[in-house]
């Protein structure tokens, strides 16, 4: 639970903030369209400029592809395990064996225990091939509704063998296929909280600085004593008090929307001391002194003038929630066994058995930080490319 | 200034209630209490006591009593007594255990803050006035990558870096020998040798989350036309980013000084406890586990008051720097 | 004086007499230096001087009587596992603090009444119990009336002598309902016979108490064994008792309790009160929760001399340093932090970590005799509050169904790191009471077998999934509690999948201990899994083979009815009743060849029975002793009812200086 977690909010938000400015330009339809195009198409062309930001943008694309099509991409269920393998390291795939045969396939380990440190040895057995493939018959899995099926885009020919690219876990399962199926839900899970959390505190904070008064007054004290409350103790006591019937997903979904309803108010805090400070700004006075709607004050002329900064908070808290889970994964709060995420995956890796014989089951950690810089880059990208004074 | 001050610290009894309520409240979500815990414990060692025995622990220890009339014992001993406890499985005064590990625990807070900011404001400094350049892509990667590693696999890394690159002793504070013996510069010394490792980690996401928001908020301001009119009148860089944008793109800092108590007490539990570092986040975190209620809502409880007390000191620091705030809050 | 404050500096960095340096004066650590210093090498034919040179020193200033006059007339003679030592050492070891006591009581709180013998097997009776405390001890042939001789001359750890006022003060402790029970330490459950009545003192001379209970009891000495002293260092606790302390209200107050039973408990904590007098061989001098460590030193009153007549403890300080982790202790014993230690990271996933650090960090193992019974036993509950499920979790052919249908093999190999053997709940082989036919029946993995058998249960009609149908004509399906210790979920994932094939449907239900105690307590769960004991402890540990106790979690309601004497819970059935007659009689049985035989016909009954399902017996665990640590046997017995290791006399074990 890193510092930043009282940040949550969505990217997506980013894309309603903007068309949400045009509408209500005065001008005749045809400009507005106009503008709306070329708002977004300078938008882009500032983005595509960023090329660390369009790097992390086709990597986060990629992620969801992967997230949606994980139980084809993946060679195994999260399920399949083989005994023989567990802690095995991660296998070569061959194109021509020995005597010079051409076909893809790998090798087979023989295990081998001491009797008295229980140390584990893997051999490669170059008599045991193992035959390889693209679309191979499978586990089934479920596609949509009763729908199942069983192609998977690579694996052993033999559906009762089991090749292992990126090593083997403490029980023999494949970390390959945990790692394209743990995509799923530490993709997906937090997206949900940041979003609320993000509406939340742009509308509360919002209404506190602009109206101020009583109203100010009373949301202020409702942050702040949402604020002096540390986290951890809250998760430990909520997790704890949801029913237990829940599902772990179900479970982790009640508790990210309660983190989101304590998180909101670090952005409402944010939002109100800008607006506090732009409440006097020339262009505010003299457009309320014009006569405009307090509404249309707020979105026409407050938020823009600093939608940089709510980007930027945003883009440090999707990777917030997906760290959050990691981190509560590690206390044995968040998800658990048998729903597969990266935070429950890195959850058997915190060792020094895994440190010193089976350091390919942090994977899950390098996917983690991937996918976090990919977003903090689309975000620091959508930033620039959204901020107003840039010439 | 008197009046804001005054009204904020008016303000501050009501959120104390909520808060005293809320801690005492938090505890006792879990199912089972202190005891439930203590029969768990006894039975992982092969010990078990019969159901008489339990229930009269249950009124030694006033756990049988409604939940209104022990929060009403506990806050009455804290106001009127100063007493805030004791601790069940210590069996010590909650106040002699808090003695033992909060001055860690601030010491730790605040040599990462320290941390934080000193190697935070340079860096994001550099990346606004410089952006685009290598030095900025670097500075971005290197804190994008601080943001994404998750602190507690930072915390064994670095731990397995010490223990086997280092040969370093870890976990705690101290080597064996210091452990016991009195206050020295050599015991100092070898506090500091501990003390990277938790400061590096806990640090490490907050320098870069510091480091982003700095740069935007200074590109923000870098922007706007006071500062272009200022260096059309030829004044120096470093004087046109000192004199104004600097300035109030720390503002958002100064209003989070705050709250970075508990999210530091958060983040610190899990490294402690990775660390096995003497400080309160383990003693919360051991606590709540075993639902030790008087311990667990006394380290809650302060934190929450010190954060309180931490918000409204920098909201005055806020009025202090920005007149309009204090202006508007009238 | 700038040569002096070198010289102290030296010591604090050495290994030796480290924790002496704290607190004695410079000058005396010097002397006990050099003295140490021409003592090389494990010597065996060295004359030690009888103490410890650090206590010679302060006998010599006058600080402390002669050894002669510390020592009982006649002090128990410990007999050295390998040689004799030498004196001198800081045994480095770790601890989680505030709940794990435990370890300190393993390790240097240990002195009963009477003991074990090191190497003590679970034989039942008194067959390994050796007195202690008590110079000797009688019982009268029906075990009904116990005589206790105490040592003339024994001293607790501040100089005081133990006499049988100590024994009084203890029984009117725990027999005072205001007390026991509650604060830690005192409970009647010990002196309590059979009948729930306590056994009558009677305290002859300062050196001779007897008790006599209603009927011949035949645990009272094991149970003893297990760690009761019988007595309470008098002269220090009456000035927190109101029968002795006119003005306690005001001492309460002042320390800051509510009430003189609190204040009691926190004096009466070897851990946390360093002033409370003590019988170990070494006494708490940096108590938990004060520092990061806590730290016990050599008591100069200690008891125990060995083959020489040289007093013992040979080790001059024990050090424990707190650690939250385990896994930041296992990162101390790989950098050679840890001298000796059976607790918290010996487990199989660790073994080949520490074994590669080994050598480098100069340790190796030493071998444990497992206490468990399984390593995870499924507990239908037999007692289920709902009728139907209740109907099929007793009918005997579905668990014989859903335990053939286990394939054992396989979970040794992924979750136990191929260690240990497919078997029920059954005594290890060591154990005089093994049986290979309670530890392999229904073991072999066979589906045909098990549909074979949950066909003759009745459930042989299934539905469109293939799931058997119950008796109500609704698929079996039921959930496992799992309290999640290592390898329960695992463990369950696999026997989820194996049941699945064979038509059951079992969901594994992981949640916080607390939250399981809550549970099983009130008859909740449907099942349980949990950690199964009496793998050496058979006797003491029965409630694995019959339910006796509330632990037995595959009947709560059969062990109510037993314990309340048929008052509350539900009758069992007949063959259980006639365990549960057998125990008693066990109970009441003073022989331990009659005893044995009972505990057998028990064990029988259970086999038939078949209460709950085992899956693994667990191999034999390790501990990590440094090579510059002696004296540790090879192999010591794993059981939390015999204090392992202190049952091998921590005493005795040196370090080469």
């Amino acid at each position: 639970m890193s510092i930043n977690i009282a940040s949550e909010e969505a990217v997506a938000e980013v894309a309603t903030a903007e068309p949400g400015v045009e509408p209500e330009a005065p001008d005749g339809t045809t400009k507005v369209d106009r503008d709306r195009a070329g708002q977004w198409r300078l938008v882009w062309w500032r983005f595509r400029a960023h090329k660390l930001a369009m790097v992390g943008l086709v990597t986060i694309i990629v992620i969801y592809v992967i997230a949606l099509l994980a139980p084809f991409l993946a060679p195994f269920s999260s399920t399949t395990f083989d005994a023989d393998y567990i802690y095995a390291p991660p296998q070569r795939v061959h194109v021509v064996d020995d005597d010079g045969n051409w076909g893809l396939h790998a090798l087979g380990f023989t295990l081998e225990q001491d009797p008295e440190t229980f140390a584990l040895t893997h051999t490669v057995n170059p008599e045991d091939r193992i035959d390889l493939g693209f679309f191979v018959r499978g586990d089934s899995y479920t596609v949509v509704g009763p729908i199942t099926w069983d192609v998977h885009l690579f694996g052993p020919t033999d559906p009762d063998r089991v090749v292992y690219l990126m090593g083997a876990d403490r029980i023999g399962r494949d970390m390959f296929s945990m790692l394209i199926h743990g995509t799923r839900i530490s993709m997906t899970i937090g997206l949900v909280g940041v979003a609320l959390a993000f509406g939340l505190g742009v509308l509360l904070g919002g209404i506190s600085g602009y109206v101020g008064g009583a109203v100010d007054t009373i949301i202020q004290r409702i942050v702040e004593f949402f604020m002096s409350l540390p986290t951890l103790p809250l998760w430990l006591g909520l997790a704890a008090a949801l029913p237990q019937d829940w599902s772990s997903t179900r479970r982790y979904f009640a508790i990210t929307i309660i983190l989101a309803i304590i998180a909101w108010t670090d952005l409402a805090r944010v939002v109100r001391g800008k607006f506090l400070s732009l409440r006097t700004e020339e262009f505010v006075v003299s457009a309320r002194l014009d006569g405009s709607p307090g509404r249309r004050v707020i979105f026409r002329h407050m938020l823009p003038s600093f939608s940089s900064h709510l980007i930027a908070s945003l883009t440090l808290s999707i990777p917030a929630m997906i760290l959050a889970e990691t981190s509560l994964s590690f206390l044995g709060l968040g998800l658990k066994a048998p729903t597969v995420s990266w935070g429950v995956l890195l959850e058997q890796a915190q060792n020094f058995r895994v440190l010193q014989d089976a350091p390919w089951l942090l994977l899950p950690g390098v996917a983690v930080v991937i996918a976090v810089l990919a977003l903090n880059f689309v975000g620091d990208g959508l930033r620039d490319a959204a901020d107003p004074y840039r010439a | 200034m008197l009046t804001f001050m005054g009204r904020r610290l008016l303000y501050m009894v009501p959120t104390l209630f909520a808060i005293s309520l809320v801690s005492f409240l938090i505890i006792q979500l879990p199912p089972g209490d202190y005891i439930t815990t203590l029969v768990a414990q006894m039975e992982n060692d092969g010990q078990s006591l019969d159901a008489a025995t339990i229930e009269a622990l249950r009124v030694r220890y006033g756990l049988d009593e409604p939940f209104i009339v022990q929060y009403w014992l506990w806050i009455s001993n804290i106001l009127f007594h100063g007493d805030f406890g004791q601790s069940f499985q210590w069996n010590q005064p909650v106040a002699v255990l808090l003695e033992r590990t909060l001055p860690f625990t601030i010491l730790l807070t605040f040599s990462t803050l320290l941390f934080t900011w000193v190697i935070a404001f340079p860096i994001g400094i550099y990346s606004a006035v410089r952006q685009y350049s290598p030095g900025d892509y670097l500075a971005t990667t290197i804190g994008f990558l601080g943001l994404a590693i998750p602190n507690f696999l930072l915390a064994l890394g670095l731990m397995y870096v010490a223990l086997f690159v280092f040969g370093q002793s870890v976990g705690g504070l101290f080597s064996p020998e210091y452990e016991t013996a009195p206050w020295s510069l050599a015991k100092m010394g070898d506090l500091l040798g501990h003390l990277w490792i938790p400061m590096v980690v806990l640090g490490t996401a907050g320098t870069a989350g510091l480091i982003r928001v700095l740069r935007a908020n200074l590109l923000d301001e870098l922007r706007k036309p006071y500062v272009v009119a200022a260096r059309s009148r030829g004044l120096s860089e470093p004087r046109i980013l000192l004199k104004y944008p600097l300035r109030v793109a720390v503002n958002p800092f100064l209003s989070t000084i705050g709250w970075v108590l508990p999210a530091l007490v958060s983040g610190e539990i899990i490294v402690s406890q990775v660390l096995s570092l003497p400080t309160t986040g383990p003693l919360l975190l051991g606590a709540l586990r075993s639902q030790d209620m008087y311990l667990a809502g006394a380290v809650i409880f302060i934190v929450s008051v010190l954060t309180v007390v931490g918000t409204l000191l920098s909201d005055i620091l806020l009025a202090k720097l920005d007149p309009r705030v204090r202006l508007g809050a009238k | 004086m700038n040569r002096s404050a070198k010289h102290r500096r030296k010591f604090r960095h050495g290994p030796a007499l480290r924790g002496l340096a704290l607190v004695l004066a410079a000058g005396l650590v010097v002397a006990g230096c050099t003295e140490a210093d021409p003592e090389e090498g494990p010597t065996t034919s060295v004359d030690l001087g009888g103490e410890a040179p650090a206590l010679a020193a302060l006998v010599e200033s006058g600080d402390l009587p002669p050894v002669e006059e510390r020592l009982p007339a006649e002090p128990v003679v410990v007999t050295p596992n390998e040689s004799l030592g030498q004196y001198g050492g800081t045994w480095r070891t770790v601890t989680q603090g505030p709940g794990d006591e435990v370890w300190f009581q393993r390790t240097i709180g240990y002195e009963p009444i009477v003991r074990w013998i090191p190497e003590w097997t679970g034989a039942p009776g008194d067959a390994e119990v050796i007195p202690n405390i008590a110079e000797s001890y009688d019982v009268n042939e029906d075990g009904t009336v116990y005589t206790f001789h105490l040592r003339e001359g024994m001293r607790w750890s501040d100089g005081e002598p133990v006499t049988t006022a100590d024994v009084q003060l203890y029984y009117d402790l725990v027999s005072n309902p205001e007390i026991t029970g509650t604060v830690d330490g005192i409970s009647d459950s010990i002196v309590k016979g059979s009948t729930g009545e306590l056994a009558a003192l009677e305290i002859g001379d300062d050196y001779t108490f007897t008790l006599t209970f209603p009927e011949p009891s035949g645990v009272f000495l094991p149970s003893l064994a297990e760690g009761t002293s019988l007595m309470v260092p008098r002269h220090y606790l009456e000035q927190f008792l109101p029968d002795y302390n006119a003005d306690l209200d005001a001492l309460v107050e002042s320390e800051g309790f509510t009430t003189w039973a609190e204040l009691l408990a926190a004096k009466y904590d070897a851990w946390t009160n360093p002033d409370l007098p003590v019988l170990n061989p070494w006494m708490v001098t940096e108590p938990l929760g004060t520092s990061t460590a806590v730290v016990a030193e050599r008591n100069p009153y200690y008891w125990k001399v060995d083959t020489e007549g040289n007093q013992l403890p040979y080790i001059d300080t024990v050090r424990y340093t707190v650690m939250n982790e385990p896994e930041v202790m296992l990162a101390a014993a790989i950098q050679g932090d840890i001298d000796m230690h059976v607790r918290h990271f010996n487990t199989a996933v660790n073994k080949p970590v520490l074994a590669q650090a080994r050598e480098e960090a100069n340790f190796d193992f030493f071998n444990l005799i497992p206490g468990l019974a399984n390593e995870m036993v499924i507990m239908l509950n037999l007692t289920h509050q709902d009728p139907v499920q209740r109907e099929i979790f007793n009918n005997l052919d579905f668990r014989i169904g859903l335990s053939y249908a286990i394939n054992r093999e396989e979970i040794v190999n992924t979750v136990y790191q191929r260690q240990g053997t497919p078997s029920q709940v059954s005594p290890q082989p060591e154990s005089p009471f093994y049986s290979e036919a309670l530890s392999t029946q229904y073991t072999e993995y066979d589906v045909d077998l098990a549909n074979e058998a949950l066909d003759r249960a009745g459930y042989s009609e299934r539905d469109a999934q293939g799931r058997r149908l119950g008796p109500d004509g609704q698929p079996i399906t039921f959930t496992v509690d799992n309290p999640g210790q290592p390898g329960f979920d695992d463990s369950l994932a696999l026997i989820s999948g194996y049941w699945a094939e064979v038509g059951i449907t079992m969901t594994p239900n992981s949640m916080d201990r607390s939250l399981y105690e809550e549970r099983r307590s009130a008859n909740i769960p449907d099942a349980g899994v949990w950690l199964a004991g009496g793998g050496t402890d058979v006797v003491q540990n029965p409630y694995w083979y019959l339910p006796v106790s509330n632990r037995a979690d595959y009947a709560q309601l059969w062990a109510t009815w037993y314990t309340t004497n048929g008052a509350e819970g539900e009758a069992p059935p007949e063959a259980t009743q006639q365990q549960m007659e057998l125990y008693d009689e066990l109970r009441a049985t003073f022989d331990p060849d009659r005893q044995a035989e009972l505990m057998t016909q028990i064990l029988e009954i259970s086999a038939e029975q078949f209460y709950h399902i085992g899956t693994v017996l667990p191999a034999s665990g390790y501990g990590i002793v440094s090579n510059d640590f002696h004296n540790v046997p090879e192999l010591i017995p794993d059981s939390y009812r015999v204090a392992t290791p202190a049952l091998t006399n921590p005493e005795q074990y040196w370090m080469s200086q």
